[in-house]
Parts: structure tokens; sequence; C-alpha cells
């Protein structure tokens, strides 16, 4: 006999569906709108950045010294002064047709006054303004020198102060003039893409930063290698620029022997290695508030000839210039890296509204390997490769980096060089890297060096 | 023993607050005074007023409720769209009329009729006559073709299939016991989602397949056959997702529309960004851009609503609307006559369906479809659909609350 | 005056918000109030095959109205289903009860009982109209005329 259907109940539990449906629509918009929308509202084609009539009451962007980098004057967005200090900002300050990705966009909430507080509405209703200016951390006189020294093949600095997060300059070449940003039509957009945050490009032997700090905390330091500039190692055949002779930890990390620091990576295994650079933030989707950062990329095959590489930068290890930075920042500051910011201030009608406080990113070493990694470092610029990095008024640590990639069938080197400077009074890490410039110790350290003396000169 | 009926005067007080200082502050938003929008503002609001007292006075069991719902929706409606473009506003608020009038006559035919018996297979050819002819004759608009130009007027067939669609299910599971014996109504449901498919009104297609299962399982309590019959319209889904390429550029714009931010990802974007730019407390009433949204006046309404008026307002609109199927559904599970229940129980699935599809499709939860949000969305076709909804449902009601007064009065009470 | 358009806007915002929100709460609760009573009373009267209403005695009971149930006990004690707190009602005073579908009043011995004038001493049908007194007190009593059938 078949049942009759229970119309009651069966509408109760489509209530119960129904009641969950829309709490869940509920709940999802309010969800993604607080976590997502300063996101969604930073993405370049937002017609309500653009406006005409946002740009006429949009708030201006300053260097940390106050220099205008980018402001509005009659209706039209002017840029700073001089070509080369436009240029050199560039990539930072944006502009306003989504070529590119700076503080025109990243900051528009705050330069055209959307969703504010009360106190800040009031500020900014009174002094006629209806967006807030925006006060950058870099300092553009710094980025200008950088600009001028840099090659003007592609490359990218980036300087930071590696206590509080403060990104000091970020130069990304080739670089683009903000007023003729909308004539632009350069395809793939190579000017316009900000080689500093999205840039990705192998290492090199700056890895071997992350190879020994993995060494240390497993206590694989024992290991000695008499390299005589060739070796085979699991099959895949490793060489280095010269021939080392006898090395042991501290010694291959000074001359950046490949050879030990291939058979190193291959003793710690594939889990160890993964393990490190995960901590680093490689393979990590940094959520930074005030700029978009690519993902660092290390990999691992189970293949021990691919760890060796791997362990020395190659393979299929990818890095940015800030990423790499942020390493030595974090060597710099006892294993803390601070999170960097481009955001200093924020005032509506001259009232402070933002103001940037130092938070920490996350601890990728114990304080002992930090202190270790930073004699190695130390003693590269002593009597390492890089000693063209040695300056007279401070002690500079660091590592240079030679990374191969192949074009168009042929092998370049990318030149890197990150480091510090070890001194309380001048907090700076800074990462260099000139594309296809030959290596390390040829191009970015020499610069790396001068732009630290530089930047110590100006005090800071 | 009566039965006393609260007095829900605030809500009505608010609602016309509202709407005043809505259309009163527009009314400076060009930078002189509009006399234009205040007017509108006071003509409406003298409407809603007589309409509820009027409606509350003939009719002594009227669902008040949701009608005050529906008059609030409508009244967000005007303010929004008064603020997007006035010419819409304007013509709008003669639907809100045209729809009042139908939402009545609505509500007197189900109070006074049973089943309508053979009728429903006048109503059966009807329906699918209507939504052939628009696969033939329709003009694409938006890529899908399911407007029909008369003249200057242009209306959606669907919207008024829809109400066919609901008679004919009632019937159809009220009057046979035995599922084989549904068969017609199988054939039919399936000849007006395939027609719709072919359309490419992906979104009422939807509509219609989801009230049918809804529908069905309350009507026939067999959780196997409906879920069979579900996922053989997942089956189809699936199948269309494959062959047709608008059906694969909805889902992949869904999952991330910022990789093609401006073309095919252009309308959902620029969507999320306006719900951003508003934050929790909006932007204010004519401080935004909701202008450039697409479709910001029927299909993605919401997202206007959610820029200028804030996340709070939305969410709120989000939780009338789900008053608005609890009352709906409660009205249902009192109706006297299986037809009864199963015809007020498909209109408010049929709404509260429509909303959540559409809701979700602006906020990304679920693809974009193309469809109008009840109530709030310009659009005749769409406001006089939901205002004969809304109708189908006060008129069971008046029927319910005949039988309760009966009953009442059998004990020597009554309804005040 | 853009700008004060602008600060109108923008402070009126909270004003909206507070609209809507009082209108979905006050919506919430008062249809829940009604719902609530309604339900109440609609399932106390489902409970009752009719009531009886009192028509004579002490003017201040006039009116008033008792459900009837399967089985009702009558009288002056507080422990009856029906109270008559009156000197003219014995405390257990008679009984109406249901039988299939009819109901009977069966007074308890010696317990002054009338039912249309004349006086009742056994179990007796009652019917819509009847009127019964116990003591001084007279009512009149009424029945569901019909079931309302629920379609399942």
């Amino acid at each position: 006999m078949k049942k009759k259907p229970n119309l009651k109940k069966n509408m109760r539990v489509m209530l119960g569906v129904f009641c969950c449906l829309f709490v869940l629509l509920g709940s999802y918009l309010l969800y993604s709108t607080v976590v997502y929308g300063d996101q969604w509202f930073t993405t370049p084609y937002n017609p309500r950045i653009s406006a005409s009539k946002n740009i006429e009451n949009a708030g201006s962007i300053y260097d940390r010294n106050g220099i205008p980098l980018a402001y509005t004057e009659n209706g039209e967005r002017k840029y700073a002064e001089g070509e080369d200090m436009r240029r050199a900002v560039s990539h930072t300050v944006g502009d306003i047709y989504g070529k590119s990705l700076g503080a025109e966009t990243l900051f528009a909430k705050y330069l055209y006054g959307y969703d504010q507080n009360v106190v800040d509405k009031l500020n900014s209703v009174q002094s006629g303004q209806k967006g807030g200016d925006v006060y950058l951390t870099i300092d553009a006189e710094l980025c200008e020198y950088i600009y001028d020294n840099m090659r003007p093949e592609p490359g990218a600095v980036v300087l930071m102060n590696y206590e509080t997060g403060e990104i000091l300059a970020s130069v990304s070449k080739p670089t683009f003039d903000p007023y003729t940003a909308k004539e632009d039509t350069e395809e793939s957009g190579a000017k316009f893409v900000n080689r500093v945050t999205q840039g990705l490009y192998p290492p090199g032997s700056t890895m071997k930063i992350l190879t020994a700090a993995a060494a240390l905390e497993n206590g694989v330091t024992g290991l000695e290698v008499d390299c005589t500039g060739e070796a085979i190692i699991e099959g895949q055949r490793v060489t280095c620029t010269s021939e080392h002779g006898h090395v042991d930890f501290g010694t291959a990390f000074e001359k950046s022997c490949n050879i030990y620091f291939g058979e190193l990576a291959v003793e710690l295994g594939d889990d160890a290695m993964l393990e490190t650079a995960n901590k680093f933030g490689y393979n990590y989707n940094f959520k930074f508030p005030d700029f978009t950062l690519y993902n660092s990329q290390f990999n691992v095959s189970g293949n021990k000839g691919d760890l060796a590489w791997a362990g020395i930068g190659q393979y299929e290890d990818l890095v940015t210039p800030m990423h790499n930075m942020m390493i030595s920042a974090g060597v710099a500051n006892g294993g803390v890296i601070m999170q960097p910011n481009t955001l200093k201030d924020v005032k509506y009608g001259g009232n402070s509204s933002y103001h940037y406080t130092p938070t920490e990113f996350r601890t990728i070493m114990p304080q002992n390997v930090a202190a270790q990694i930073t004699e190695y470092m130390r003693n590269t610029v002593d009597h390492g490769t890089a000693t063209s990095a040695d300056i007279g008024n401070a002690t500079v640590c660091g590592k240079t980096g030679t990374a191969e990639y192949v074009e168009d069938g042929e092998v370049h080197n990318h030149s890197w060089f990150v480091g510090f400077v070890e001194d309380p009074a001048h907090p700076l890490a800074i990462a260099v890297i000139g594309e296809g410039a030959g290596f390390g110790s040829r191009y970015a350290t020499p610069l790396a060096g001068e732009i630290l003396e530089h930047a110590i000169e100006m005090g800071y | 023993m009566i039965i006393k009926r609260f007095g829900a005067g605030i809500i009505l007080a608010f609602m016309i607050l509202f709407l005043l200082s809505g259309m009163f502050l527009l009314s400076f938003a060009g930078g002189t005074f509009n006399m234009e929008a205040v007017i509108l503002g006071i003509i409406f609001a003298v409407f809603i007023v007589a309409q509820y007292n009027i409606l509350k006075g003939i009719f002594k069991h009227l669902e008040r409720f949701a009608l005050l719902i529906a008059d609030f929706l409508c009244i967000i409606s005007i303010v929004i769209l008064y603020r997007i473009n006035p010419d819409v506003a304007q013509k709008q608020l003669i639907w809100i009329l045209i729809g009042n009038v139908c939402m009545i006559v609505a509500m007197l035919v189900i109070k006074r009729s049973h089943d309508f018996g053979k009728i429903n297979w006048i109503f059966m050819i009807l329906a699918v006559g209507m939504l052939g002819m628009t696969l033939i004759f329709a003009s694409r608009i938006g890529g899908a073709k399911n407007w029909i130009n008369i003249g200057p007027f242009s209306f959606q067939p669907s919207e008024f299939a829809k109400i066919l669609f609901l008679i004919v299910t009632a019937y159809f599971l009220s009057s046979r016991d035995r599922k084989r014996d549904m068969w017609p109504y199988f054939v039919f449901t399936i000849a007006c989602v395939g027609l719709l498919v072919l359309s490419r009104d992906l979104g009422a297609a939807l509509l219609f397949a989801g009230t049918f299962l809804i529908v069905f399982y309350v009507g026939t309590g067999s959780v196997g056959i409906t879920l069979g019959a579900t996922a053989a319209f997942a089956g189809g889904a699936f199948l269309s997702y494959k062959m047709f390429d608008h059906v694969k550029t909805r889902v992949e714009v869904w999952q991330d529309p910022w990789a093609t931010y401006n073309d095919k990802g252009y309308q959902i974007v620029q969507g999320l960004l306006a719900i951003a730019s508003g934050g929790l407390l909006g932007t204010g009433l004519g401080l935004g851009m909701p202008e450039v949204i697409p479709v910001g006046t029927s299909d993605y309404i919401f997202a206007a609503i959610a820029e200028e008026f804030g996340i709070i307002v939305a969410i709120g609109i989000i939780a009338l609307y789900l008053v608005f199927i609890i009352r709906g559904i409660l009205i249902a599970m009192d109706a006297r006559t299986k037809f009864d229940k199963l015809l007020v129980f498909g209109a408010t699935a049929m709404l509260s369906l429509q909303s959540f599809i559409i809701i979700g499709g602006v906020i990304k939860l679920i693809p974009l479809t193309g469809i109008t949000m009840p109530f709030v969305s310009s659009g005749g076709s769409s406001m006089l659909s939901a205002m004969m909804q809304l109708g189908i449902i006060e008129g069971v009601a008046l029927k319910n609350g005949e039988y309760e007064e009966a009953e009442l009065e059998e004990m020597g009470g009554g309804v005040a | 005056m853009e700008s004060a358009y602008e600060v109108a806007a923008y402070a009126l915002r909270y004003w909206f918000i507070a609209a809507v929100l009082v209108i979905l709460i006050a919506v919430i609760y008062i249809s829940y109030k009604e719902y609530q009573q309604k339900k109440f009373v609609m399932t106390e009267i489902s409970q009752f095959g009719g009531y009886m209403k009192i028509i004579g005695g002490p003017r201040e009971f006039i009116g008033d109205r008792f459900g009837l149930r399967e089985n009702n006990t009558i009288g002056s004690d507080s422990r009856c289903d029906i109270v008559l707190p009156d000197r003219t009602v014995k405390r257990n005073h008679a009984v109406i009860f249901q039988d299939g579908d009819d109901y009977y009043l069966e007074p308890v011995a010696k317990a002054p009982t009338k039912i249309n004038g004349r006086k009742a001493i056994n179990a007796h049908k009652l019917k819509t109209g009847d009127s019964v007194s116990f003591g001084d007190v007279e009512l009149r009593i009424y029945f569901k005329r019909t079931r309302i059938e629920h379609d399942n």
C-alpha cells in the first residue's frame, strides 16, 4: 500500500532548504566583500578610477619626503617634474588607465575618497578635496639616483628598511612615462610590468642562502668537497666558474661553489629542501596589502640531479627581486622578515587618517642560524665573490648570484646581488638584478654597493 | 476565541519615509532643485498607502506582510532606478500600477476557482505556444532570444508562461495519484525547458526546471524520483556545457572573471567593483557610479543597490526575500485543498528560486544567468509576472482566511 | 551646492540603513506574533467539538464560554474541567461526554440539572441549541456543524 505523501512535512523540508540557501547568500556576500572588497576595487579596469569627475577631486601622491609624484591640476593628472624621476618611480606610482599596477590603482580607495569613515569624510569636505593624500615610503631622489646608475637594459632594484619593512626604493626597467601611458599600445606591456614584484627569475647562486639555512637547521654542515670545477652529481653535470679546491661549508659559501652546494642539497634531500623553501615563502600566496607580489616557485621532482640544481638556484626555481630581497632582510633581522609596505601615510585635509606601523611577516629561521649566515655573507663581501660591494661607510653582507637561462638557443646569465648593511643605524636590505648582464659579481654587485653607499650618505 | 490582527502601521510608516526621503534627496542631485522627483515620490507614496489600506479593508484576510515586503521592494526599485535613469523610473511606476491591477485580478480568480480542470490542457498548449513563438519570432537581445516586439512595446512571453506552468503543475500533481498518470505534465515540462534552452534563455530554463523539481518533491514526496530527475537535468546541463560555447563561457567567467575583465568577464567584474566600492555602508545615494554597471537597471540592479546603499541594506533585502518566502510557505501549509497548497507553494518557490539565482549570479556564488530580480528589476513583463504570483499567494491566503473564520465562528469566535 | 549634496547623501546613508533594518525587524516581529497567536487559537479550537455559553444566572457570568472536549466534568470544584463557582452548583455536578458522533449530558446523582427546562436524571443526548442548567446557571450548547476535512 503506497504511502500518501505528507505535503506539510515536505514543505517544511523545503522551507529549511530555502533558509539555508538564503543564509548562504547573505553570508557569502558579507564574507567576500569584507575579505576581497579592497582587492576587487583595485583592479585596473575600474571606471570609477579614471572617471574625470573623480580625477578632479583626487588626492595627491607624495614620496616620503613630500616630493609630489602625482597630483591633479585643472582637472588633469600631473606627475613629477623631471623625466628621470618620473620614470624612476613610474611603476610604484602607476597610471590612471590601468596599464600598470601602481599607487594610482592600488590606493585609489584613498585617492578618491571611497569607503571613508565619518572623521575622514568631514576632514576632506572641510578641505574641499574629496580624496585623501597618499604618502609613499619610497624616496624619489634615491630612486632617481638608482635609475641613473642602472644600465638601460631590463633589470630591477629594490631597497627596504629591514627593521620596519618600509620600501625605500623600487625601480624596474624598462620604465614608462605616465604622460604618454594612455597612447602607449605596446603589446606584451613589457614596460608596464613591475619587475620588482612581478618579474620571476631563477635565483642562481643567491639560492645558496636557503640551502645553507636548510643545512644549518638540519645539522648537515660537516661536508667537505674537493672542487675541480666540474663534477657529476647523480648523473647530472654540475660546473663551477673556477676550480675552488678543497672547500668546507664556510669557504664554499664565500666562493659560491656550485659543486659543494649541489652535493649539499642532495644530502639534505627533497623533503628538507622543500620544507625550508616553503618556510622561506616559496610557493606561497603573498597577500600583502600594499601591492601584488607574484608567487615564487620551488619544485622537487624526486630526481636527485634536479635537486642538486635546485639547491644552487636553477632547475625550476623562480623568485621575484622583492622576495629575494626579503630573504636577505630576514637574515639581517635575526630571522624575522618584516612585511614590506609602500604606504606610509594617508591624510584627509591635512589630518592623518592612516600611519604606517611595522608588521612582522614571518620568521624564516632561528636567530642563531641567521647570525651564522650573516657571518658567511659578511665574509663573501669581505674576501669572497662580492668584494665589489664593499663600501667605505658601513659593513655590507651579501651574496652574488649568476642565474643561467636560455634564450634563442643561447645560454645567458642574469646578474644578481642580494644583501644588507650590518649596522643598526642603517638597516638596509637590497636586491639587484640585471637581466642578461652576466656574472653576479660583474654588474649587480658593484651597483648594489654604490646604491647602499649613496643611501647611507642620504641618511638612511 | 478571537484572532487579533496586529497593527503593521509602523512598517508602512517607515516605508513611506524611506521613499519620500530618497526622492527628496534625489531631487537635489542635479545641482538645482528638480520638482519631478518629489512629485513622483508623492504619487507613489499616496498610491502605496491607498493600496494597502483599501486592500486591507476590502479583504479581511489579506496576507499583509507579503504585500508590504513586495511594496517595499518596489519602493527601493523606484528610488534606485530614478537615481540611474529617471525615465526608466517613470516607466517602472506605470508598470507597478498595472501590476497591481494584475495582482488583484489574479487574487480574485484564484479565490473563486477550484483547480481549473480541463482548462489546464489549453494552458499547456498556450504556454508551449508562447515559448515556441519566442524561439521563432524573437529578436536577439544580449545573446538570448526572449523578447518579442509589438510596436513600441516589448515583452517576455516566458514570464507569462511561468504563471501557466504553475497552475498546470499544481493541477497535475494534485489530481493524479499515480506518477504514470502525470506523463502529459512531464512532457510539457520537458518541452518548456527545452524550448527555453534552445532560445538560450538559460535563466528561465533553470527556473522552470528547478521549480518543477521542488514542487514535484513536495507534491509526491518521492525522494528517489526527484533525485533521478535532478540527475537527468544535471546531465542535460552538463551536455549543454560541452555542446554550447556560451554555456562554457558562463562557467569559465564564473570561476575567474578577472582573466577576461575587459570582454567576457566584464559584466561580472563591473558588478563586483560596484559592490566593493559601496562597502558596508554604501557610497551614498547619488555618489557612486551605478550607471556604468551593464544591465544595471534590470538583471544587475542588485549591484547598483549594493553600491549606493551598502552591503547591510543588500543583506537586508536578502532577508526580506526570505521572510516573504516563509510567509508564502506558511500559507501553503494552511491551504485546504491539495491544489491550493501546490499552487501557492509553486509560486513561492518560483519567486524564491528566481531571486536566489540572480543574486547568487551577481555576487559570483553561482554562474550568472540572465533573469530579473522579482519586484525590483525594471521591466514590465517581470513586474507583471511577479505581481501575478503575489496575487496567487494572496488569493489562496484569502481562501484560507475564510475557512478559518468559519471554523472560529462555529466556536463562537471570529477574526477581528 | 554640490558638496552640500554630498554631505547630505553621505549622512543619509545611515538613515536608509536604519529604515531598512527597522522595517525588516518589524516585519519579522509582528508577523511572528500574529502567527503565534493564530496557531495557538487554531490548535485550541481544533481540540473542541463545540462550546457552551452562559445565558442565565449571576450577572457576572453571563456571556462566558467554555469549549467542550471529549470528556468534560462540570461543577463548582476547581478541579473540574468546567468550573462554575456558584452556590447552587454542586462540587461535582455533571459530565458531558462524547460517544461516537454524539455528545451526552449525565448529571451526578441528586444534582439539580435541567435540559431545555425539563429535569434530567440519566444520560441524555445533546444537540445544538439545547439549553442546560446546573442549579441557577443556565447555558446554551453549540456544536461544530461541519468538520472541515483537511485534504492530504
